[in-house]
């Protein structure tokens, strides 16, 4: 049985989320909360298996609460759940740490799916957040020192074929690879975007004299 | 006429001559004649006789014109003595001589003095005017008919003239007897020997025009020539002040200025100083220091650059110039050896190595002006040459290297002239690029402001579509979510529940709709397959996805995002509720249509075609996706038979841009809501 928390601030999701996350056997959730502070306090606390997080909380933003997470537990699945699973969202908390997304609606199978995915080290993707990191990763001019983590050239063929619209299986096939194989591209993927973004931070900050790098 | 060979020869033009002598074999080897090209031949024969091409004219017409029609006085006496006037000359021990003999060179810094006595015969009636014509006489003298003084060159007391060009004294042929009378010719020289050359008497009108020819040409002619050196010598030296960087301008000035100083101080009648040791230090000096500018010019002219040959010349200059106005000037030694010996034989090397330069840059980068620059130079060697041997007494004549300085002005004036010529169309050119290079930044200038502006619309676009999608999210999103989530959770609202998915999935459509793609159509409709994959599912669908590598669409916008999607969407659609297949297929590729390349997207099924069980209802959606293909300049086919249905939308690589679409777009009937929506809020 994985442990799931949840942070949710719409309280008819969350009950929704926790009776899907019920429904499907393998998860209990130990703490569905619906506020920045309460996760905050519940991930000090203890670690979970998986974290579900909502980007809009009433008490601050969800990036944070991933952010914070993915360094307090370092490897730790994280979700973002979001309603459109639109690219802009998905890339941010991407950045910000989480290695999948759900959407609010997903039926119980798909959910399940989704985590055990990001359980055996794999993540998802769309054709419309595979396009956006094809034109993040491409080389800048002005590319920062620190953010020279680039893809390799499968994740590359991975990433052209995902924004076609191929599934992980598809792909797996034209690949001659396995679809997990694929899926834990894509997580390397979304983990070198994390970083590249992190040392991008840490560089635009100290360019302007945030911190200092001594 | 002839110098008298015991006179010590003029050293300048003897050294010239030595670099003649040199260049001379230098040029005269020909390369093998099958190597040559016919014109290159012709140009390397005319340029080897262009020396004769002066020389013999010149000859010719000193020959035919400079000469008098009379009989030349042969015979003549010769007698030292200082006296001034005839009558205290001795009457016997006079030495019989020729014409061309010379006397004894003066001693020291003394002058030479002698007498001449010459016979001739005026005929029966001597009436009219008369004159005593020497062509070239070199020392100075007084001339006495009779006894009678009728002219002389200049003062016979020091400093004393030379003469270099004709005397001629005119008189009235009352001083003649009929029959034999005597010339009486007082002769002072302080350079060489006592000499008066040739020496013509008779009816003037019978002289004048030779003399008026021999004056022109030894005296005008040079005189010009020089005055033009020194003119163009003043040019150049202004061109170079104003052009520091052209060196050759320079170089050529002073090369200029140190000829027509050699020219004058050899042609002048009466020289500014004495001794004329010191006299012929400095005319020697000139002319050696001319060979050394030309050398300099010839580097700065050809681009080359020596700078330890330059700078060994500088030095040597220096060495030699010093040397030479120490012995001859400050000594005032007569028989100035370093002069002959040393001096001019270097002055011969350096012109030999500016010839050489020519000739190598030419080997190297055939140029015709290098080529015409060589030929004057190859025609000053051989005339300077021809020039030293009529100066030693091999040859005789006059000497003519003074006149080179008409082709050389010439060409060298064609050459700049041409050059000015050159520059004033080059900055005319460059004037022209710059102008186009003006209009071309404006012109990227204007593109980049263009671009700006698009950015800043598409920021502005951008900033809208978040805060629509925030709104979405927080508003009708949030609901149907919530409301979906009520609905699921009960059994009898199941039909509800597949509604409001519905909804959800075309309100995710619209979203999908409005993201920047970047022109990717493959990840348009990758993302459409996501988006319905659910009621795929449920339908028990298999998708069929080939989708292939696809230009980049630049006009592709929200507007055709959404034109597409809904044409894909509704094929699908169809198929799901008519066609009762289990497999839909969607591919698109590029294509070469019979207006270019065209991108095609195909959605196909296996099943049944258009059969009975299609319904009404469908013909309304076929007709909306033929509009919304038109729409999109393409154009939409469907073939069908009982084996199943292909609907294949064809696309033009250049969509119609952004501002077309909008308004046609309300026109047509179907979702248009959404589309009226989506229209007016990307604008």
């Amino acid at each position: 049985m994985r442990t799931v928390y949840i942070v949710e601030d719409d309280a008819v999701t969350r009950q929704s989320l926790c009776e899907r996350m019920r429904a499907h056997g393998g998860f209990k959730v130990e703490v569905a909360v619906g506020s920045c502070a309460e996760i905050r306090a519940a991930l000090r606390q203890g670690r979970p298996d998986v974290l579900l997080a909502d980007l809009g909380l009433p008490d601050g933003s969800g990036l944070d609460v991933i952010a914070e997470a993915a360094t307090r537990h370092a490897g730790l699945p994280i979700m973002v759940i979001t309603l459109f699973g639109d690219e802009r969202r998905v890339v941010r908390a991407i950045k910000a740490g989480a290695t999948g997304y759900l959407l609010k609606d997903d039926p119980t199978h798909e959910i399940g799916a989704a985590i055990q995915m990001l359980l055996d080290g794999g993540s998802p993707i769309s054709p419309a957040i595979a396009r956006h990191l094809i034109r993040l990763f491409q080389p800048l001019p002005a590319q920062t020192p620190a953010a020279d983590n680039r893809l390799t050239a499968r994740e590359q063929e991975v990433l052209s074929l995902a924004a076609k619209g191929f599934s992980y299986a598809e792909i797996a096939q034209m690949l001659t690879l396995s679809a997990n194989t694929i899926a834990s591209y894509t997580k390397h993927i979304y983990e070198k975007l994390a970083v590249n973004s992190r040392s991008e931070a840490i560089y635009e900050a100290s360019r302007l004299g945030l911190i200092d790098r001594g | 006429m002839r110098l008298d060979p015991g006179n010590r020869p003029r050293p300048v033009l003897c050294s010239i001559a030595g670099l003649d002598a040199t260049t001379q074999t230098q040029l005269t080897p020909a390369p093998a004649p099958g190597r040559l090209r016919h014109g290159r031949l012709v140009f390397w024969l005319a340029a080897l006789f262009a020396p004769v091409l002066l020389i013999v004219p010149l000859d010719r017409a000193f020959e035919s014109r400079g000469q008098p029609p009379v009989a030349r006085i042969a015979a003549a006496e010769y007698f030292t003595s200082t006296v001034t006037l005839p009558i205290d000359l001795p009457a016997t021990g006079w030495q019989p001589v020729e014409l061309g003999y010379s006397g004894p060179a003066p001693a020291g810094n003394a002058a030479a003095s002698g007498w001449f006595r010459l016979r001739f015969d005026a005929g029966a009636a001597p009436a009219g005017l008369w004159s005593v014509y020497l062509p070239k006489p070199f020392a100075n003298v007084a001339m006495f008919v009779n006894g009678e003084f009728v002219g002389d060159g200049g003062p016979m007391v020091e400093p004393i003239p030379r003469h270099r060009r004709p005397l001629n004294f005119t008189f009235p042929a009352r001083l003649l007897h009929q029959g034999e009378n005597l010339l009486e010719v007082h002769v002072v020289t302080k350079t060489w020997g006592p000499r008066i050359g040739q020496i013509y008497v008779a009816p003037a009108q019978q002289i004048e025009p030779a003399y008026k020819f021999t004056r022109a040409m030894l005296v005008t002619v040079k005189q010009v020539l020089s005055m033009a050196m020194f003119v163009v010598a003043l040019i150049m030296a202004v061109m170079f002040a104003l052009r520091r960087r052209e060196g050759a301008f320079g170089w050529f000035s002073l090369m200029l200025i140190f000829w027509g100083i050699h020219i004058q101080m050899l042609e002048m009648p009466r020289a500014w100083f004495d001794p004329p040791p010191r006299w012929e230090s400095v005319q020697g000096s000139a002319i050696g220091l001319y060979a050394i500018c030309a050398a300099m010019f010839i580097l700065r002219y050809l681009g080359i650059s020596r700078p330890k040959f330059e700078k060994l010349l500088l030095a040597w200059t220096v060495f030699g110039v010093g040397t030479l106005a120490l012995l001859m000037g400050v000594l005032g030694q007569p028989e100035p050896w370093f002069y002959g010996f040393v001096w001019m034989p270097v002055s011969v090397a350096i012109g030999f190595y500016q010839l050489g330069l020519l000739l190598w840059a030419n080997y190297r980068n055939p140029d015709t002006e290098v080529k015409v620059v060589a030929l004057v130079s190859w025609l000053g060697s051989v005339v300077a040459l021809r020039d030293a041997l009529v100066d030693v007494g091999i040859l005789r004549g006059n000497l003519y290297f003074t006149y080179v300085a008409a082709p050389v002005l010439l060409v060298f004036a064609a050459i700049l002239l041409r050059r000015f010529v050159n520059a004033l169309e080059e900055s005319e050119r460059a004037k022209d690029a710059l102008e186009l290079r003006v209009t071309e930044k404006s012109r990227e200038l204007e593109l980049n402001l263009g671009r700006v502006k698009d950015l800043e619309r598409e920021q502005a676009l951008s900033a809208e579509r978040e805060r629509i999608m925030q709104d979405m999210h927080d508003g009708i999103g949030g609901q149907l979510v919530q409301a979906l989530a009520i609905a699921s959770s009960r059994p009898e609202l199941a039909p509800i529940e597949e509604s409001l998915r519905t909804c959800l999935d075309e309100l995710r459509i619209m979203i999908d709709s409005i993201e920047p793609v970047d022109g990717d159509l493959a990840s348009v409709l990758g993302t459409l397959r996501v988006r319905m994959s659910r009621r795929l599912a449920q339908a028990g669908v298999e998708m069929r996805w080939q989708v292939g590598d696809m230009p980049m669409l630049p006009q592709l916008g929200p507007k055709h995002v959404l034109e597409i999607t809904r044409i894909v969407q509704e094929a699908i659609a169809n198929t799901l509720k008519h066609s009762g297949t289990k497999r839909i297929g969607v591919a698109a590729r590029t294509e070469q249509g019979a207006r270019g390349a065209q991108v095609v997207v195909e959605v196909s099924d296996e099943g049944g075609g258009f059969g009975a069980e299609r319904g009404e209802g469908t013909g309304r959606g076929i007709a909306g996706m033929h509009r919304r293909a038109a729409l999109l300049g393409g154009s939409l086919h469907i073939a069908s038979d009982p084996k199943g249905t292909t609907v294949r939308l064809e696309l033009p690589l250049e969509l119609p841009s952004k501002q077309a679409a909008p308004e046609q777009a309300r026109e047509h009937g179907s979702a248009p809501g959404f589309g009226q929506a989506h229209s007016s809020l990307v604008e």
